[in-house]
């Protein structure tokens, strides 16, 4: 290929008018490019552990010889303990997204 | 056209790894307007060239942790804009829209054309795929049609330096040419 035939290739392909990026096409790509570059959530290790501290009180005190009256409460109060846990997690997790 | 720059590249890239604001809109400024031009060359259409462009550099953002510099970054991003761009005709090929519908008035593409288009498509790659003082000069020499003083004057370089380095750009021009002639 000759100078000329360079020059001519390299005009035709320059030649159409290139559209400048808006900003707010270079926002959305820094915006998510932030979003990408955000650690991936964890769900909370502390909910996890407090619900399983739960159920193995609630195991522990089913083979021990503790009245009835009192497993029924703390099997009720485990229950609500642990009902309680996954949206506190998830809200944790929520905002910490924000 | 306007040429942006890109400072070191390998900096570039750590940048737009960590998600880092500066280092994508330095991206866009380098290279928005050429990803719009590739597009553009291979669509004929310029509202379509834009919303690919976006597209690319979003799915750039999703895919820049895969990227291992085996490529240029721009031949990089011209391979997702391909993808689009393949999107873009099967969506069309779906509403019976020929791709070449902005050129002439709704009539299919000559071949000869067609040819054309994709030749300047692969220009515009093998272009901005270029060290920058390359294709600076290139620019510089072929496009804008300055003598080589005028180019060194502006490249701050010699005489003869300047037309060395022409000399290794219009190498490695067409060698990128020839190489994405084979793709």
């Amino acid at each position: 290929m000759n100078d000329r035939d360079l020059e001519r290739l390299l005009r035709e392909a320059l030649g159409a008018e290139a559209r400048p990026m808006s900003e707010a096409q270079v926002g959305e790509v820094v915006k998510r490019a932030a979003v990408q570059a955000r650690p991936a959530p964890r769900f909370p290790l502390w909910a996890i552990a407090a619900s399983g501290a739960c159920l193995a009180g609630l195991v522990l005190l089913a083979l021990s010889p503790a009245p009835e009256s009192w497993f029924r409460i703390i099997a009720v109060m485990a229950m609500v303990g642990n009902l309680a846990l996954s949206p506190l997690a998830a809200l944790v997790l929520v905002r910490s997204r924000r | 056209m306007r040429l942006s720059t890109v400072g070191t590249e390998l900096g570039l890239i750590a940048g737009l790894k960590a998600g880092e604001a500066e280092a994508w809109r330095e991206l866009c400024q380098a290279y928005g307007e050429a990803l719009y031009l590739y597009a553009y060359h291979r669509t004929g259409d310029a509202a379509a060239a834009d919303d690919i462009r976006q597209e690319t550099l979003l799915a750039a953002v999703e895919g820049i942790g895969g990227y291992r510099g085996e490529v240029p970054l721009f031949g990089w991003l011209c391979g997702i804009a391909r993808h689009k761009v393949a999107d873009e005709r099967r969506r069309r090929a779906r509403q019976s829209l020929p791709v070449e519908a902005a050129w002439h008035a709704g009539d299919p593409l000559p071949d000869e054309l067609w040819e054309r288009a994709e030749r300047h498509a692969a220009v515009v790659e093998a272009l901005w795929s270029l060290p920058e003082d390359y294709r600076r000069a290139l620019v510089a020499r072929y496009v804008e049609g300055m003598g080589v003083e005028s180019v060194a004057a502006r490249l701050n370089r010699s005489y003869k330096a300047t037309e060395s380095l022409l000399a290794r750009a219009r190498e490695s021009l067409l060698r990128r040419l020839k190489e994405e002639g084979g793709k």
